[in-house]
């Protein structure tokens, strides 16, 4: 009751933070399960994420026909599906996913905002549409006010959005307030359902929409000369410390990538049973080979998006060149 | 000892009680507390209800208020025998929690004027009035909380008065109080009923204070109750005086009788 | 009940003299002995001491933050959490987001208010109201409220009227339960006493029954409120609408795509803060009603 400040009393704080410091130094900061290194095949965990759609077509075969499990015996693949490509950035910064997808936009941002990444390959160039649902909106300036979807702010579809805003209304944020965060299905459904006007989205989401009646008012390339819509990408310094790894992915990609050229069909079958919906592979072989959806692993487009993002105040700096923002095995290829 | 009942009083009958039952459901069935109880109260005077626990003296209260109905004879009241509970028949009951917690003591006897009718102003310098009268006038803006329960219980008098209702309905007012002050204030509430006319109805369930009290005593049974007799007390006052002594040692006797344990502190 | 169970004072005063009023009561919850006693520590007042705590991990964080090289696009340090504070108070941004998403909540805690009345008052006149009140507040309160934002979504479309729904659903069985159960714990003695004044009805509620309940009624408000809060940010972070007309749930979430790390932390603090000052307005009215009456202790931490 009368206890003062003594020694029994301060040790026993002392020890206490003591304690406290122990255990903040201590935890955080996960180190990345690096590759053997040696003769011995690659170990540990690879993590490879992806989005909804045939964007990621590549993946998707690689994970059907196991080819990184054969090239790689000694390592846990794991695929995984996310919304967006900022749970993806999330994801990696976290280091739980090694691979990442996505568009554009939420590379360019997670660079900009310093995310140590860069593009491994490119995967597709599509050209991305704004639906408006049956009886909707028939030209962008009747969309204010309305509600039109993509799957995230900083999402490629969200920049496409004002750079139409900006050529067509004169003003980039003209329709900012309409913008509303879903994934793809999600939209597809409510597009289909009314409860939305719009829906910016990709294949094969757009072509379904088109099937259901919804009409096509712009698509990404009337603003981007066809442009890269998806690529893959690593953080820099799993990248320098698993080179096997690396090429054993990039190989897979261009394997895939030639197979969805020469052999659509087979392509075709196989992101079918790979991404689980219930469309015939019929159907994917259609959308894979349509006007406006070309498969390859150079990137293009990636400093015009810069550009304007930089204009709109999404990003701070432009890079200097595109060969900055990829890895070795890119450079001096193709690419803008 | 017996009054003559009903008939050629010269004074009028307020309250007339006749043959009344009164019980409480008790799994589906009446369990009666009141068999079969007659008794009337003249305009003026102060009556009490004296009887042996469970008797049944507050539910007749109750039932003259108007919160309950007879399962059996009427009770009229100034001519009315539909009796719903009304400021006409002003209760002051046992408990401390009677007031109104979020009213200061003034308003707790204004908002009862104002709400039968007397205008705001009016209201409250009546309720100054009586507030004084019961001693209260340094505490009329403290709230019930502060206050200690002989306190309490004056603002709870000071609200019946005010209403100047037809009849003082009082229950068992100072039994939750400790003896000093409970003598204090059946000293206090004589002095008010000789200054201001008032017609009470004061149950208990001691002997002292309704001799102290009372006018007349109308004695209950055990239940179900019937009256057992009604004896006139108007002379007896002073607790120090062989009538006083007598009559309380009557009482008694015929408490006893009731089965009333007559070493019971309660019947001093 | 509550007011007699404090002895206040004893009588021996015939004046009645002033009795101790309840400027003791906070401190008379502490037995005196201890006040004299006591480490240096609990001798401060607790502004001070919870400052010093405060203080104490702000410093804590900014230092393991700086030692351990944490990268900024995982966690922010208070320095630059604080930074983008001031920026959002600056631009507006921040403030904006508040009002939108305090204005949902308002309106959907008022008609949250306005049903739990009808509900509590149908219940004290009328059986079947009691029935009805019953079954609702069984079913619905122990519901999220956040569940039922994918069919406000469906029923309502995406805007405010959505959102307003779902928060008015999380607000409203708190306060009903609360209030009804202040309806039914009043003295019987203060309901026989409204009765004897003649009064019933509408009237009874209203001067007899609601201040009575009062206690009751503002925990439910303080209970209410805090699911609100807690739903209108959970609800904001799903809805997510781009632009202006987003509230706190959408700036944070925002901010996260875009990697401005210490914003989400800005968010987080402003949300926090908005939470603390609201619950402190219920606190002081809390001390001018119901404490000031008598009819809620005063509790005894400070």
């Amino acid at each position: 009751m009368t206890s003062s400040w003594t020694g029994r009393h301060a040790a026993r704080v002392a020890a206490l933070l003591t304690a406290l410091a122990l255990a903040v130094a201590g935890c955080g900061g996960d180190d990345e399960e690096a590759g053997g290194g040696g003769g011995d095949s690659p170990s540990g965990n690879l993590t490879i994420a992806y989005q909804p759609g045939i964007g990621y077509a590549q993946l998707l075969i690689m994970r059907e026909q196991k080819t990184l499990e054969k090239a790689l015996p000694n390592m846990k693949i794991a695929y995984k599906e996310l919304a967006s490509g900022a749970a993806i950035r999330d994801g990696m910064l976290a280091n739980e996913i090694q691979v990442g997808s996505g568009g554009v936009g939420p590379f360019l941002v997670g660079y900009d905002a310093g995310v140590d990444w860069k593009v491994l390959s490119a995967l597709n160039r599509m050209d991305l549409w704004l639906m408006s649902g049956k009886g909707g909106p028939k030209s962008l300036e009747e969309f204010k006010g309305k509600k039109i979807a993509m799957p995230a702010p900083d999402s490629i579809q969200a920049i496409v959005l004002r750079k139409a805003a900006q050529e067509e209304l004169g003003d980039p944020k003209a329709l900012d307030s309409a913008i509303v965060a879903m994934p793809h299905p999600d939209a597809l459904q409510a597009l289909t359902s009314g409860q939305l006007a719009g829906h910016l989205t990709s294949p094969p989401f757009q072509f379904q929409e088109e099937q259901n009646g919804a009409e096509k008012i712009l698509g990404s390339f009337d603003y981007f000369d066809e442009h890269t819509f998806n690529s893959v990408f690593v953080r820099e310094e799993y990248h320098d410390d698993n080179a096997e790894v690396m090429d054993a992915l990039y190989k897979g990609i261009q394997d895939a990538t030639t197979m969805i050229q020469d052999q659509p069909a087979q392509a075709a079958k196989l992101v079918a049973t790979a991404s689980g919906t219930e469309a015939a592979a019929k159907d994917f072989e259609e959308w894979m080979t349509r006007e406006g959806v070309t498969y390859n692993t150079e990137p293009q487009g990636f400093i015009a998006f810069a550009e304007f993002m930089k204009e709109i105040g999404l990003m701070k700096e432009v890079p200097e060149s595109w060969e900055d923002l990829v890895f070795d095995n890119l450079k001096g290829g193709s690419g803008s | 000892m017996n009054d003559a009942p009903h008939g050629a009083a010269t004074e009028a009958l307020l309250l007339t009680v006749d043959h009344v039952e009164l019980g409480y459901p008790v799994d589906g069935e009446l369990s009666i507390a009141v068999g079969d109880a007659s008794f009337d109260i003249r305009k003026g005077e102060k009556m009490m209800l004296l009887g042996p626990s469970g008797c049944g003296k507050s539910t007749i209260l109750k039932a003259i208020a108007g919160f309950m109905k007879p399962s059996r004879g009427t009770i009229t009241v100034a001519g009315r025998t539909k009796l719903e509970p009304g400021p006409d028949r002003a209760v002051v009951f046992q408990e401390f929690d009677q007031l109104f917690p979020w009213r200061t003591v003034l308003d707790n006897v204004a908002y009862p004027l104002r709400v039968t009718g007397t205008d705001k102003e009016q209201a409250t310098e009546q309720a100054r009035r009586f507030v004084e009268m019961m001693g209260l006038s340094h505490v009329t803006d403290r709230y019930p909380h502060q206050l200690s329960g002989g306190m309490k219980q004056r603002v709870a008098i000071a609200r019946a008065f005010a209403l100047d209702p037809l009849m003082l309905l009082m229950d068992e007012p100072f039994g939750a109080l400790d003896a000093q002050t409970r003598s204090r204030l059946q000293k206090e509430l004589n002095d008010i009923a000789e200054r201001t006319p008032v017609t009470l109805l004061f149950v208990t369930h001691s002997i002292q204070e309704a001799l102290v009290l009372g006018d007349r005593i109308t004695l209950l049974s055990h239940p179900p109750s019937t009256v057992l007799e009604v004896v006139d007390v108007t002379e007896i006052h002073d607790p120090d005086t062989e009538e006083f002594i007598h009559m309380r040692r009557h009482l008694r006797e015929l408490l006893a009788d009731e089965g009333e344990d007559v070493d019971h502190a309660v019947f001093e | 009940m509550p007011s007699s169970s404090r002895p206040a004072v004893t009588e021996p005063r015939t004046d009645g003299a002033p009795a101790a009023g309840p400027a003791t009561a906070a401190e008379s919850s502490e037995p005196r002995h201890v006040k004299r006693g006591g480490t240096i520590w609990s001798r401060r007042p607790t502004a001070v001491r919870r400052a010093i705590l405060l203080v104490g991990l702000l410093v804590l964080w900014q230092a393991y933050i700086t030692l351990r090289d944490v990268s900024p696009l995982v966690f922010a340090a208070p320095l630059d959490v604080a930074e983008a504070l001031v920026d959002g108070i600056r631009d507006g941004r921040l403030i904006d987001a508040s009002v939108v998403t305090l204005r949902v909540l308002g309106i959907g805690m008022l008609i949250g208010m306005a049903v739990a009345a009808i509900l509590t008052t149908l219940a004290t006149w009328t059986r079947i109201g009691q029935d009805i009140l019953v079954l609702l507040t069984s079913m619905l309160n122990p519901l999220p409220a956040i569940a039922i934002l994918p069919l406000a979504i469906l029923w309502f479309g995406l805007n405010q009227t959505a959102l307003v729904f779902v928060i008015a659903n999380a607000v409203t069985w708190p306060i009903a339960i609360n209030v009804s159960m202040g309806f039914r714990t009043v003295p019987a003695t203060i309901m026989m006493v409204g009765r004897n004044l003649g009064l019933r009805g509408v009237r009874m509620v209203r001067d007899v029954l609601a201040p009575a309940a009062l206690p009751h009624t503002i925990t439910g408000l303080k209970t209410g409120w805090a699911f609100g809060w807690r739903t209108i940010i959970a609800a904001e972070l799903v809805f997510g609408v781009a632009g202006s007309g987003g509230g706190l749930g959408f700036f944070i979430n925002d901010a996260r795509f875009f990697l401005r790390i210490p914003e989400v932390f800005a968010g987080l603090v402003t949300i926090a803060l908005i939470g603390i000052a609201l619950e402190s307005v219920f606190n002081l009215i809390e001390r001018r009603t119901v404490i000031k009456w008598g009819m809620k202790s005063v509790e005894a931490q400070d």
